[in-house]
């Protein structure tokens, strides 16, 4: 009786009682008084979690805040390789000892700093606490195991069932994009991007296999616009790729 | 979204939907409104950590009025949050100004913006609503802590480690017992809640 009494006035509070019920269970709060004390004192008991909720939001407010002051101290110590006088001189002498040379290495230097800006990202992997054995947690296992075909095949068959699944879209973008499948990455990462639960990183990501397919203008002027973003998490990693990359190319983007 | 370039709509409504979409959404703000609020607090000699006090809490009150559906976006986020922090900077630390410019600062305001600290609980009270939460098992606290935040059941079960969505909500309906008992066998709690929410 308890137990049906505490689900009703549950299903109250939480607007899901049909119409015909809700009626009729107002109509009794007027008049059982055990009701009435019990509906309120759930009523009260949610409000306190209420307040719970919002005491452990602090906790989160703080430590977003506390990674944003351990991002600041990193700048902080960080003189970007362009302004160096050195660099500036040795940048001219390359340029005039050989531009041919030069054009031959980049390639390999520019693939080489993109996969060491995804190894960094790539450093951090999915967690999950429990013994989750979703489909999901399945392909995330590969993933962190670093088996991105074997993930982007069990994270296909995941969209193929749910095609929203934004966590699905995301890693499967990476996982794509990991396996050296760039062009085919794009448009999982693109919708990515467009997420609000993925899209700082979707975005960073996009932009490293936008070097594999587009156009090198295209893709550094995406990068510069995020290497100036102040508060963007990913901010600091496009600006240090988009200095090394400029270095590496010898020629200064416009920011 | 796009570039990371967020609407006033989209995060209003990733808030509203609450779980890791309003995570996101709010560690966003967070990131750009904090330089702003900062400054205009400094400069008034208020500290540092005064000022990440009063942004921290204008940001929950933002959380709260979107989630309650008080803020409609008559006014964009921005002007939301400074407002907020304004007024409660001047309310808690209005030693620094006069009473008439305190005053012209929140009839400047104050247009949509109601009570700012709608909700928001000083340090004893805080303490006293932790001890209760805290009499129940770490994984009532953790569900129900989450539930609260508007988490999904599929997160919550993701996130704990349970089988499926409806073994949470067992357990969040088997929790939410067992913190509606404490809060029969402590009347003084109940007063409290009644009169925050007054």
């Amino acid at each position: 009786m308890a137990e049906q009494m505490f689900e009703r006035i549950e299903a109250y509070l939480e607007g899901i009682l049909p119409e015909d019920e809700r009626l009729q269970f107002e109509s009794e709060l007027q008049t059982n008084p055990e009701l009435k004390e019990e509906y309120f004192l759930q009523k009260d008991t949610r409000s306190l979690l209420k307040l719970g909720g919002q005491l452990a939001f602090k906790e989160k407010l703080k430590r977003i805040d506390q990674e944003i002051e351990s991002e600041a101290k990193v700048v902080s110590f960080k003189k970007p390789l362009w302004r160096e006088t050195w660099f500036q001189v040795a940048a001219v002498v390359l340029l005039l000892i050989g531009t041919g040379y030069l054009w031959m290495s980049n390639n390999y230097n520019k693939d080489q700093l993109i996969q060491q800006a995804f190894a960094e990202y790539n450093a951090d992997p999915f967690t999950s606490r429990g013994n989750d054995d979703s489909p999901f947690a399945q392909a995330m296992q590969a993933y962190n195991s670093g088996n991105f075909e074997q993930a982007s095949k069990s994270l296909q068959d995941i969209l193929d069932e749910s095609p929203d699944n934004i966590d699905a879209i995301h890693y499967l973008g990476i996982s794509l994009y990991a396996s050296g499948y760039s062009k085919e990455a794009l448009p999982y990462l693109e919708r990515s991007a467009d997420s609000v639960k993925h899209g700082e990183a979707g975005r960073w990501i996009k932009i490293l296999a936008c070097f594999d397919v587009e156009g090198k203008d295209k893709c550094m002027h995406e990068l510069s616009l995020l290497a100036t973003e102040e508060g963007h998490p990913y901010q600091e990693n496009a600006e240090k790729l988009y200095d090394r990359l400029n270095s590496v190319w010898g020629k200064m983007f416009a920011k | 979204m796009n570039k990371g370039n967020y609407t006033d709509a989209q995060l209003i409504s990733s808030i509203k939907e609450g779980g890791s979409a309003c995570d996101q959404a709010i560690a966003w703000i967070y990131r750009k409104h904090l330089d702003a609020v900062l400054s205009f607090i400094m400069a008034r000699n208020g500290s540092r950590e005064e000022a990440k006090d009063i942004f921290q809490d204008a940001v929950l009150s933002l959380l709260m009025s979107i989630q309650e559906g008080k803020f409609e976006g008559k006014s964009s986020l921005r002007t939301y949050l400074h407002a907020i922090s304004k007024n409660l900077w001047y309310r808690r630390f209005r030693r620094s100004i006069t009473a008439d410019e305190y005053k012209a600062s929140l009839n400047k305001d104050e247009i949509e913006l109601g009570d700012p600290e709608y909700l928001l609980v000083d340090q004893d009270t805080e303490a006293q609503l932790q001890g209760l939460m805290d009499s129940l098992k770490d994984k009532c606290k953790e569900v129900l802590t989450m539930w609260a935040q508007k988490y999904s059941m599929k997160e919550i079960a993701e996130a704990l480690g349970y089988s499926n969505e409806q073994v949470v909500r067992n357990k969040k309906n088997h929790c939410l017992k067992e913190l509606k008992e404490l809060v029969r066998k402590n009347p003084e709690v109940r007063n409290l809640i009644g009169e925050l929410l007054k």
